[in-house]
C-alpha cells in the first residue's frame, strides 16, 4: 500500500478516473436540470453558482450534458476495451500456445488489420455498418484487438515453455484449462496496462467519430458532438466547445496516467533498477553542473 | 543491406494483397443493393438491373474481384457515385494537400519533440525534465480536433494573426516562386499551414519527446559514453554527438508509426480548417455513403501507410546495422 501512495501516476490517475466515474454516475442523478431541459432566458450563461459550467444556446445546463456525455464515452470505451481484449487475448493465446499453421494464419489475419491506419479503418467500417453505439464498439474493437493479440501471443509463447506448464501438461490438463487457469493469470499484468491505455485511445476515437457526426447520433450529448456543435458558436461562446474539449483531455489523461501508474506498480524492478543506476552514477560521477564545465 | 531491402519489399507485397482483399470485401459487406443506393428508391426493377449490369454487379463475386484487381493495375478504382468522376482522379487531386499537411506535422513534431527529449534527458530530475514530462503527458491527451479549434479561436478569431481556413499556393509551387524572387506566396502558404500542422504535430512531438528522453537515458548509461566522458569529451558533445545518434534510432520508428495517426488526424482537422485534402473527401464520402470512394480512400490510406512504414524500416536498417542482421 505504501508503494501505491509513492506512485504519483497511479494515485493521480486513480483519483482522476474516480472523478470521471463520479461525474458520469452522480451528476445526472443529483443535478436539478434535465439533460434536454431548456431555459431560453438563461441561454449562453457563464459558469456561476446556478450553472457550474454555464449553459448552451438553448439554456441547457452544460455540466449535466457533459456528465451525460461522460456516461456515453465511458460506455463506448469500456465496451470497446472489453470486446477487443477478449477477442485479442483469445486469438493471441491460441496462436502463441499452439504455434504452427494456426499461429501463421491468425497473425497474418491480424497483420491485415494493422495495415490500415486504425481510425481510417474504423471509419470505413462505420461507413458500411452505419453509425450507432453498438456499431461504434464493433468498429473500434475491430481496429484495436490486434494489440492484445500481439502482446498475449508473445507472452504465451514465453510462458508455454516454463516448467510449471510442462508439469500441468504432463498430468493431462486440457489445453483450454491450461490457457485460462494457468497462463492467463500470469500474463494478465501487461494486458491490464494495455487495456487501461486502450480506454484512453477509445475515448479519443469515440469523440472523433462523434465530432464527425459518425458516432452516437444527436440529440445524445456526446463530447465529440458537443465540440462540433459548439464550433458554430465559437466566435460568441467559445466556452461551449472548451468544456467538451477539456472533458475529453481530462478523461484521456486520467486513463493514460493510470496506465503508466499500473505499469510502474507491476514492474517495480524498473523503478529499483533506475534507483540503483542512479546510485551507481552518483557514486562515480560529479554533479551535472561541474560536468558541463569539464 | 540489399538482402534486407529485398526482404522488406517482399514483406510489403502480401500486405498489399491483404489490403486489396479487405477493401474489396468492405463494399461487398454493405447491406442493401449498391445499384438501388445509386439511383434511388423509386427506380424500377429494369433500371436497377441495367445499373447492376453496367457496374458489373450481376457477376459472381470472384469475377467482380478479378475485375477489381485488373482495374487496380490500370489505375482504375471505380467511379464515385455522387461526384461523377473517377475515384483515382478524385484522390490524386487531393493527395498533395494531405501530404503537405502530414509533412508539415512531421516537421513540427520533430522540431519540438527531439530537442525537448534531449534536453529533458540531459537535465534529468530538474524542472526542465518535469516540464517536458508534463508536455509529453498533455500532448498525448490533447485531441487534435480540440487543439485545432483552440488554435483557431486564439490565433484566427481573437488575435487575427493567421487565416482561419483554406490553403495557400501548394508548398512546392511556392518554393519555386521563392526562387524567382517572390517570397509572398510561400509566406502565405506557411501562414495557412502552420495551425493545422501544429495541431496535428503536437501529439507526435509528445511521443517523440518521451521516446528520445527514454532512449537517451538508456544510452547515457552505456560504457562507451562513460569512455567518451573519461577521455575528456565535453558534455555537450557527449550528449549531442555520441548519445543522440543512437537514441535517434527508435525515433525514426515513431515517426513512421505516427504517420498513420497523421492520416487519421487529417480526417478530423481538414474539415475545421477547410483544407482541401483527402480527409475532407473521406468524411464526405462516408456521409454520402459513396462506397467506391470510401473503398478507394481506404486503399489509398493503407498503401500510403504501408509505404511510409517500409521507408522508415529501410532508414532504420540504414542507420542501425543490428536491425539488418536480424
Amino acid at each position: 500500500m505504501k508503494r501505491f501512495y509513492k506512485n504519483t501516476y497511479l494515485v493521480l490517475g486513480a483519483v482522476m478516473v474516480l472523478l470521471l466515474v463520479g461525474l458520469a454516475g452522480l451528476v445526472p442523478a443529483l443535478s436539478p436540470y434535465g439533460v434536454e431541459q431548456m431555459d431560453m432566458p438563461n441561454r449562453f450563461a457563464l459558469p456561476g453558482p446556478q450553472h457550474w459550467l454555464g449553459t448552451d444556446n438553448f439554456g441547457r445546463d452544460l455540466l449535466t450534458r457533459l456528465a451525460s456525455g461522460a456516461q456515453i464515452s465511458l460506455f463506448i470505451s469500456f465496451g470497446t476495451v472489453l470486446v477487443s481484449s477478449v477477442l485479442g487475448i483469445g486469438v493471441g493465446m491460441l496462436a502463441g500456445y499452439f504455434g504452427g499453421w494456426l499461429d501463421a494464419v491468425l497473425m497474418r489475419f491480424a497483420d491485415i488489420f494493422l495495415a490500415f491506419p486504425a481510425f481510417i479503418l474504423a471509419l470505413a467500417i462505420i461507413a458500411v455498418l452505419g453509425p450507432g453505439p453498438v456499431n461504434l464498439i464493433v468498429a473500434l474493437a475491430a481496429v484495436s484487438w490486434t494489440q492484445y493479440a500481439r502482446v498475449s501471443r508473445a507472452m504465451t509463447m514465453t510462458e508455454r515453455h516454463k516448467d510449471y506448464i510442462l508439469a500441468v501438461r504432463s498430468i493431462g490438463v486440457s489445453p483450454l484449462k491450461i490457457l485460462l487457469v494457468h497462463i492467463l493469470p500470469n500474463i494478465s499484468g501487461p494486458l491490464v496496462v494495455l487495456a487501461t491505455f486502450g480506454m484512453g485511445t477509445a475515448i479519443v476515437a469515440e469523440s472523433g467519430m462523434s465530432f464527425l457526426g459518425l458516432g452516437v447520433q444527436p440529440p445524445t450529448p456526446t463530447w465529440g458532438w458537443s465540440l462540433a456543435y459548439g464550433l458554430k458558436y465559437l466566435r460568441a461562446e467559445p466556452w461551449m466547445s472548451t468544456a467538451a474539449g477539456l472533458a475529453i483531455t481530462f478523461a484521456v489523461l486520467a486513463f493514460n496516467l493510470l496506465g503508466d501508474g499500473i505499469r510502474d506498480h507491476l514492474d517495480p524492478g524498473q523503478v529499483t533498477r533506475k534507483a540503483s543506476r542512479k546510485a551507481i552514477k552518483n557514486a562515480f560521477q560529479s554533479t551535472p553542473s561541474s560536468r558541463q564545465t569539464s | 543491406m540489399i538482402g534486407f531491402v529485398a526482404k522488406r519489399i517482399a514483406q510489403f507485397i502480401p500486405m498489399l494483397a491483404g489490403v486489396v482483399v479487405v477493401a474489396f470485401l468492405l463494399v461487398q459487406l454493405v447491406p442493401g443493393d449498391p445499384a438501388r443506393a445509386l439511383i434511388g428508391q423509386s427506380a424500377t426493377p429494369e433500371q436497377i438491373a441495367a445499373v447492376r449490369q453496367a457496374l458489373g454487379l450481376d457477376n459472381p463475386p470472384w469475377v467482380q474481384f478479378y475485375n477489381y484487381v485488373v482495374g487496380l493495375f490500370h489505375g482504375d478504382l471505380g467511379q464515385s457515385y455522387f461526384q461523377k468522376q473517377g475515384v483515382f482522379e478524385l484522390i490524386m487531386i487531393r493527395l498533395p494537400a494531405t501530404l503537405e499537411l502530414a509533412f508539415g506535422a512531421i516537421v513540427v513534431s520533430i522540431v519540438i519533440g527531439l530537442p525537448l527529449g534531449v534536453v529533458a534527458a540531459w537535465f534529468r530530475g530538474t524542472w526542465i525534465d518535469a516540464a517536458a514530462l508534463v508536455f509529453s503527458q498533455l500532448g498525448v491527451a490533447l485531441t487534435v480536433f480540440w487543439l485545432a479549434i483552440v488554435f483557431m479561436y486564439v490565433f484566427a478569431v481573437q488575435l487575427n494573426w493567421l487565416p482561419a481556413i483554406g490553403r495557400g499556393t501548394p508548398l512546392l509551387e511556392a518554393f519555386g516562386l521563392l526562387l524567382t524572387g517572390n517570397p509572398q506566396p510561400l509566406l502565405k502558404s506557411l501562414s495557412h499551414l502552420i495551425m493545422p500542422a501544429v495541431a496535428m504535430g503536437l501529439q507526435g512531438a509528445a511521443m517523440i519527446c518521451r521516446m528520445v528522453r527514454a532512449s537517451m537515458l538508456e544510452v547515457l548509461d552505456q560504457p562507451y559514453v562513460r569512455t567518451a566522458r573519461a577521455k575528456g569529451v565535453s558534455e555537450r558533445r557527449v550528449v549531442w554527438h555520441h548519445a543522440l545518434r543512437n537514441a535517434l534510432v527508435p525515433t525514426v520508428t515513431i515517426v513512421g508509426l505516427q504517420f498513420g495517426g497523421l492520416l487519421s488526424g487529417a480526417v478530423l482537422v481538414e474539415g475545421i480548417f477547410g483544407w482541401p485534402g483527402l480527409g475532407q473527401l473521406t468524411v464526405a464520402a462516408i456521409s454520402q455513403r459513396d462506397f467506391p470512394l470510401v473503398q478507394g480512400l481506404a486503399l489509398c490510406f493503407a498503401v500510403l501507410f504501408g509505404l511510409i512504414t517500409l521507408v522508415t524500416d529501410l532508414i532504420h536498417g540504414a542507420i542501425d546495422p543490428r536491425v539488418r542482421d536480424e
